[in-house]
């Protein structure tokens, strides 16, 4: 199967911005990693992260609207493309392809 | 409402710094919204951490990295751009001919005379110090405790280097030297030269030290006694040419000796400054002479020892210590060792012979050239920075094609490397033309030797400094001006800037000022110390030394020259003493004794042995008592003193007539005479014992009548020839001698002089650049003026006013810093002037009528101009 690699992060990120729907910016994606995937991310990973999505096309940036508590500077949001919604699809069908190759009850071992 | 607080100030302006521009507005959007919410999180405190962990977390290439533009902008040190930046310099320094010119002589002036003070600075600080093994190389410094004020000298004898050698296994090798007592004859050919810079060194003289070998070589010079080196220049005057002097026989007193090898002319860094080497076994004329250097108590020669590596050079100067211990039977002498570097600056010895040093004058002077470099920088950012307005188009529009601040910044500093450069040409010239004096002047012998590494690490060190001081606050400044508000006319100079100028200016003048100061107080000491009456007559008074002899102590032969002297007609009277009255240096401590003396108390005297006649030659007074008389016998026993040492000795009144012995003698104290300064003003008159002991006497001293000089001194070399006529006849007047005894004060004066002209003449260019464009500036609302009626000399006090005003402020700033410094030096005097107060008005008064002079011949010309002309443009 041919297609852009994705990092776990990176797909996280692509998901969010997915999920957000043309409203998911830098601290706002931040934050609501924070709270769904109970992982402490840093701001500076999540704006190297949609860096490099939009390097590889699965993102698109505009800028919003400016708010006070940032000094007057505007947003920059990130809407997914359509290249990266595909990569998003075909990821969610490979996993599940792979989902039906495990049998019921597999044998787990301890430790 | 409080305002919301801010994110740290630094972490901002840091980021902004870093972050690339197109991505900045969304990470510090980001960054700030996050502190906002934070603060209400955790606190403003925790939240400003926080702030600058996150901004440190953009620290990564792909926010650092800047977006590529369309249009191409070379970097700004591309060959290109650099030639662009000459080229522009250059057309830039033609159209501003007369500030160019001004920059030029100014720094030009400043350069050469820094980088001669900065050659003979770093001539005294590397003294001694290129021999290449000069950092294991010690001489032996020998100390005597007898009173609480020890003796310490440089000499050791002979022996004392043998047994070094032969006992301490941490000794390399040994050499030593002595300085002939009184120059040597040398018969070269027919011709007789009395040679006074000759030396007498060991076989292993070349091995410790280094020459450079112009014929014969260092390994063999010395192998046979009778070896002879001389200098290049001795070589010439002797034989025309160092390869021809190689091999030929000179004749010193009696003994033959042999050219071996003609050397390189001394460095001007060298403490060795000799210009003819005998080894030490050619020096001794006979077997006496030679079991005479062998005694212990002979302290003839100066001990260099040279140390593995490894030694401590304290252990040996114990090993030393003990030889005096077990060989000379003497506790209380010590020997220790002193690096060869250090000798230059060692001001701890009685005598020795070395040229010296001096810490203070090599660092005052050292930063006299410093300042002067300044002075001069600062006329080329005045200048630049002044006409920053005319240039601010320029930038303006170079901006908005697309010159970045560095390729700005690139030419400006082109430009003032240029001119520095053709300014260092210039200095070169005048170095060159003032090499001679300065020569003269020093005494020393640098030459503009482009082959020479330091002199171009002095050049090139002149130049950086001079670069860095003038070329990078202009070039910063103009780089950094914004073209919308150039463009749109707007004043592009704040006052911040008019008001760094006039600091600039302020500082000029308060470094003239001081120098100025500072040259008419060292003057005013001079003055004090020639007028200062000294408690004795000095005039028409020549002295001269006699020769050397064992039978020195037979009086006879002197009395007879004395006798001689005295029936010449215009002699006024002859004696004889055992030391110059204007600088006594022998003094005692040990056989005082007198009825009131305490026995723990060691005093040291000054010792001065006269004779009936000094009295009326010098005019001494006498406090009580009387003088020693001729006829009385027991007059070699009595003693005189003078009223320092009837204070400090603490005699009983009365004095005169108490038993007094000195030297073993025991006598009466006949007289008490008046204090008189028998040193040097740097010193207090010292207790001093006057005794009569003929034998002592070397020095004889005739007075003349005035006017008859010339002839005197022609009868008496007659005189002399005819009882010494192998030793040449010298002479010198007490006034010489005494003007000698202050003669590095009157160069630091003399040179003070100069450059404290060089600084006030670099300031006043700057002034002249200054003044010269606020006429112009102020070209139209002069002709506004004169128009309305304003008369030329309200005019002229108008442009002249603020100059003045800045000139006034550093007299107020430099009268008490030189008060400062002029004290520390003037406590090196016993004997000073109080601080002249009208010094400081002089030196003020200068200062305003230089500056006023130089302003006022721009801003009469601005005055007198018809105000038609000026108005008429628009």
């Amino acid at each position: 199967m041919k297609r852009t690699y994705l990092g776990e992060f990176e797909e996280i990120v692509l998901l969010l911005v997915a999920a957000l729907d043309g409203e998911g910016y830098g601290l706002g994606l931040t934050h609501k990693i924070n709270e769904e995937t109970d992982r402490a991310v840093r701001l500076n990973q999540v704006h190297a992260a949609l860096h490099r999505l939009q390097e590889k096309g699965m993102v698109a940036s505009r800028l919003g609207e400016p708010t006070p508590e940032r000094g007057g500077r505007r947003k920059l949001l990130f809407t997914v493309t359509a290249y990266g919604y595909r990569t998003l699809q075909d990821i969610q069908a490979m996993r599940a392809q792979l989902w039906n190759n495990v049998p019921a009850n597999p044998t787990l071992s301890i430790a | 409402m409080k305002p919301a607080p801010k994110p740290p100030r630094l972490a901002d302006r840091l980021l902004e710094w870093m972050v690339a521009p197109h991505r900045l507005e969304a990470i510090q959007g980001d960054l700030h919204e996050e502190f906002a919410y934070q603060v209400g999180r955790m606190g403003l405190r925790r939240a400003r951490w926080r702030y600058w962990r996150d901004l440190l977390g953009f620290a990564r290439p792909w926010a650092i990295k800047r977006q590529p533009t369309d249009y191409s902008s070379p970097f700004f040190l591309h060959p290109d751009m650099l030639s662009n930046y000459v080229k522009i310099a250059w057309r830039n320094l033609v159209r501003q001919k007369l500030y160019s010119l001004i920059n030029l002589s100014g720094l030009g002036l400043g350069l050469a005379a820094s980088v001669l003070i900065l050659l003979w600075v770093q001539n005294e600080l590397s003294f001694d110090s290129y021999h290449h093994k000069a950092d294991t190389t010690y001489r032996v410094t020998n100390t005597l405790k007898v009173s609480e004020e020890p003796w310490v000298w440089s000499s050791s004898p002979l022996i004392l280097g043998d047994l070094a050698q032969r006992q301490i296994p941490g000794v390399e090798r040994i050499a030593r030297f002595k300085k002939p007592w009184q120059p040597v004859s040398f018969r070269v050919n027919e011709a007789v030269f009395y040679e006074e810079n000759s030396a007498i060194i060991d076989s292993t003289w070349f091995a410790c030290f280094d020459y450079e070998f112009l014929a014969g070589n260092a390994a063999h010079a010395l192998d046979e006694p009778g070896s002879l080196v001389l200098t290049e220049t001795k070589a010439r005057t002797w034989f025309g040419d160092p390869q021809a002097a190689l091999n030929k026989t000179v004749l010193m007193d009696t003994t033959l000796l042999t050219v071996r090898a003609v050397v390189r002319t001394n460095r001007p860094n060298s403490s060795f400054r000799y210009d003819v080497l005998v080894p030490i076994a050619a020096s001794f004329r006979s077997a006496e002479d030679r079991k005479n250097d062998q005694d212990w108590n002979n302290f003839n020669y100066q001990l260099f020892l040279q140390l593995k590596p490894g030694t401590s050079a304290t252990n040996v100067g114990q090993q030393l210590t003990q030889f005096y211990r077990a060989y000379k039977k003497d506790s209380t002498l010590t020997a220790s060792l002193l690096p060869l570097t250090a000798i230059h600056f060692d001001t701890s010895f009685q005598s020795d012979e070395l040229p010296k040093g001096s810490r203070n004058t090599v660092w005052m002077l050292g930063l006299v050239g410093l300042v002067i470099l300044v002075i001069a920088s600062i006329n080329y950012v005045n200048l630049s920075t002044a006409l920053a307005s005319q240039r601010a188009k320029e930038v303006g529009v170079k901006k908005i094609i697309g010159a970045g601040r560095g390729a700005l910044f690139g030419q400006f500093m082109t430009e003032s490397t240029l001119l520095t450069v053709m300014a260092l040409v210039l200095a070169l010239v005048l170095i060159a033309l003032g090499l001679p004096l300065f020569n003269d002047f020093t005494d020393n012998q640098f030459s503009l030797d482009l082959g020479n590494g330091m002199l171009w690490l002095l050049l090139l060190g002149s130049v950086a400094v001079t670069v860095l001081l003038s070329g990078v606050y202009p070039a910063v400044l103009l780089s950094s001006l914004l073209p919308v508000k150039v463009l749109k006319g707007s004043n592009v100079l704040n006052m911040g800037n008019a008001r760094f100028r006039q600091g600039l200016v302020v500082t000029q003048f308060v470094a003239s000022i001081i120098l100025i100061i500072s040259t008419l107080i060292i003057f005013q000491q001079l003055r004090f110390v020639h007028s200062k009456d000294p408690g004795y007559g000095r005039e028409h008074v020549f002295y001269m030394q006699l020769p050397y002899s064992k039978t020195m102590s037979n009086t006879h032969a002197r009395d007879v020259l004395k006798q001689q002297l005295r029936e010449l007609s215009g002699v006024a009277g002859v004696t004889s003493a055992n030391q110059p009255i204007i600088n006594n240096m022998s003094s005692h401590s040990g056989s005082l004794k007198w009825a009131a003396k305490r026995d723990d108390f060691t005093p040291t005297v000054a010792q001065f042995s006269v004779e009936p006649e000094m009295r009326t030659v010098f005019n001494l007074k006498l406090a009580e008592g009387r003088w020693f008389e001729r006829g009385k016998r027991l007059d070699t026993a009595n003693v005189i003193l003078n009223e320092a040492a009837v204070k400090s000795l603490g005699l009983k009144a009365p004095v005169v007539g108490q038993w007094f012995e000195f030297q073993s003698r025991r006598g009466q104290v006949i007289g008490v005479a008046k204090d008189f300064h028998f040193k040097s003003l740097h010193e207090k008159i010292d207790p001093m014992v006057l005794f009569n002991a003929p034998g002592w006497h070397s020095y004889i001293f005739t007075k003349v009548n005035p006017g008859a000089t010339e002839h005197v001194l022609a009868d008496v070399e007659r005189i002399w020839k005819a009882s010494y006529p192998d030793k040449p006849f010298k002479y010198s007047f007490l006034d010489d001698s005494f003007a000698q005894l202050y003669q590095s004060e009157q160069k630091a004066g003399q040179l003070f002089n100069v450059f404290a002209g060089i600084a006030v003449l670099i300031s006043c260019l700057g002034l002249f650049g200054l003044a010269t464009f606020s006429a112009e500036r102020r070209n139209r609302e002069i002709g506004v003026r004169k128009v309305l009626g304003a008369s030329v000399q309200s005019i002229v006090a108008l442009l002249s006013k603020d100059f003045v005003k800045l000139v006034l402020v550093a007299i107020v700033i430099a009268s008490p810093l030189a008060w400062y410094i002029m004290d520390r030096w003037l406590q090196a005097f016993a004997y000073r002037v109080n601080m002249p107060w009208w010094v400081f008005g002089l030196a003020g008064l200068l200062a305003v009528v230089t500056a006023l002079l130089t302003v006022s011949f721009q801003s009469i010309r601005a005055a007198l101009m018809n105000p038609v002309k000026s108005l008429r443009s628009e």
